[in-house]
């Protein structure tokens, strides 16, 4: 009568933990009471008393541990291997949502420079498009689909509201020399050397605070409780803020360099060469594979660009490579090597000492 | 190398993950074998409460410590018991764990006990 009694009293107090915990480990939990009171009851009173007692006063404990774990760790670990979670094991649906952001700038170019499209689309309503999808993201928490759609949200705020600024207070260059359309550089060769350190410099600041900007937005979001997935995940697998810097870079590289561009050909094959960077970097199981997939995509986009713009720079406005005028081809690459290093930038973060070694589980239980 | 540094920074363990991995090593369990035997390899020492036990196996599980098994005896059956055993990184962090301890008794032991200076 009295373990009948305890048993249903346990079975009511084990609703203090999780859903998730109950479902995994309640019928397991109340299977192991049930054997335990059965064997302490033979034994005597006292065994039966103290098997309670050492029940009750470990039950606050164990639901902190249980409500902590479930809140904070089990998203993280449970996140990975990266493959595992979010390459075609995921609804078809989600993938589409993943390449989204890439394909969608490619389309836009090419429907509105089709002579066929009646009414081209308004880069607004891709914008609006593209703004519905984070938003989506943001109430789920930041999944790992919605990740790129952070890359480009921060960079068109920053193109909007920080790149004049910053660029300004970091680059005397574009207040001493203004980029574009390219007035010629000093004929001094000294000046001429400092100018070009100087573009070199600017183009790097600019890089710089997109990933700063990046990693910012990263730590703001995981105050609150609903965003702990996303920063677990960053924390355990640092190669996902290069895969937001990608698509932001992707985004650089695919939306605003569109107005100068030659051949809409090339930002297609561009948004392609982007598009299997993001596929090869979810597909790959390796840390440096997913780092080649990237960086290796992105300069091959950065090729196909310079390939379009060649024709422009050397061909049509007659500049030769002696010439230090800031050409699209120049600030290209410039881009480029700062892009390769923004996306490599996060692998210095798990450099940094961290009291709990921040790349590891935590060692206690 | 990443592997063995993983071991060796979740070094040491606490003596409850240290008794339920030890509890573990020959072979498979259930819950109320491991609680049984916790109590046993430790001298009464350590008494596993169900919900101490179960809220370490479910860390250890999402860590990859240890995975569910088919029951030794059987029984893994409509009274909802389940079994656990190491997996081989559950096995080298206790491997790990008993190298540093012997490694700990071994240096005590180059040292006479109870010999005062003052």
């Amino acid at each position: 009568m009295i373990i009948r009694w305890l048993v249903r009293l346990y079975h009511a107090l084990l609703y203090l933990y999780p859903r998730s915990f109950r479902a995994e480990f309640a019928e397991e939990m109340q299977e192991v009471f049930s054997q335990a009171v059965e064997a302490a009851s033979v034994k005597s009173v006292f065994s039966l008393a103290y098997l309670c007692l050492n029940e009750l006063v470990s039950l606050p404990v164990s639901l902190a541990r249980v409500r902590r774990s479930g809140r904070i760790n089990r998203p993280i670990y449970s996140a990975l291997p990266l493959q595992k979670t979010i390459a075609f094991a995921q609804p078809w649906q989600e993938l589409i949502l993943i390449f989204a952001v890439f394909l969608l700038p490619a389309g836009v170019i090419l429907i509105n420079h089709s002579p066929q499209t009646p009414v081209p689309i308004d880069r607004l309503a891709a914008l609006l498009f593209l703004g519905v999808m984070f938003l989506m993201g943001w109430l789920g928490g930041f999944p790992l689909w919605s990740l790129p759609y952070i890359g480009v949200v921060l960079v068109i705020g920053a193109y909007l509201f920080l790149f004049g600024w910053v660029v300004s207070l970091v680059s005397p260059s574009l207040i001493i020399f203004p980029l574009a359309p390219g007035p010629l550089v000093p004929s001094n060769p000294v000046d001429r050397s400092a100018y070009l350190l100087l573009q070199v410099i600017s183009t790097g600041m600019v890089w710089l605070m997109l990933f700063c900007m990046t990693l910012l937005a990263t730590a703001l979001l995981a105050v609150f409780n609903r965003f702990q997935l996303l920063l677990g995940r960053v924390r355990h697998e640092w190669t996902l803020l290069s895969y937001i810097l990608y698509a932001e870079s992707a985004f650089v590289l695919l939306v605003l360099f569109e107005s100068r561009r030659f051949d809409p050909n090339y930002a297609i094959a561009g948004a392609l060469c982007l598009l299997s960077g993001a596929w090869l970097f979810l597909r790959s199981p390796v840390r440096w594979q997913r780092l080649l997939a990237l960086t290796g995509c992105l300069t091959l986009a950065v090729g196909i660009a310079v390939l379009d713009r060649w024709p422009l720079d050397f061909a049509v406005a007659g500049v030769s490579w002696n010439d230090l005028r800031p050409t699209d081809v120049g600030r290209l690459l410039l881009s480029w090597v700062w892009m390769i290093l923004a996306l490599l930038l996060p692998g210095l973060l798990v450099r940094i000492p961290s009291k709990r070694g921040h790349t590891q589980p935590p060692r206690t239980i | 190398m990443d592997t063995e540094n993983d071991i060796y920074a979740n070094l040491p363990l606490t003596e409850t993950t240290y008794f339920i991995l030890l509890s573990l090593s020959p072979g498979s369990r259930h819950g109320y074998s491991i609680m049984k035997d916790v109590r046993q390899l430790s001298r009464d020492r350590v008494v596993l409460s169900t919900g101490t036990l179960y809220s370490a196996l479910k860390r250890l599980l999402d860590q990859g410590w240890i995975r569910r098994a088919a029951d030794p005896q059987g029984s893994d059956d409509a009274r909802g018991r389940k079994a656990y055993c190491l997996t081989s990184l559950g096995q080298q962090i206790l491997e790990a764990e008993v190298q540093r301890l012997q490694g700990l008794v071994n240096a005590a032991q180059l040292r006479p006990m109870g010999t005062y200076s003052d």
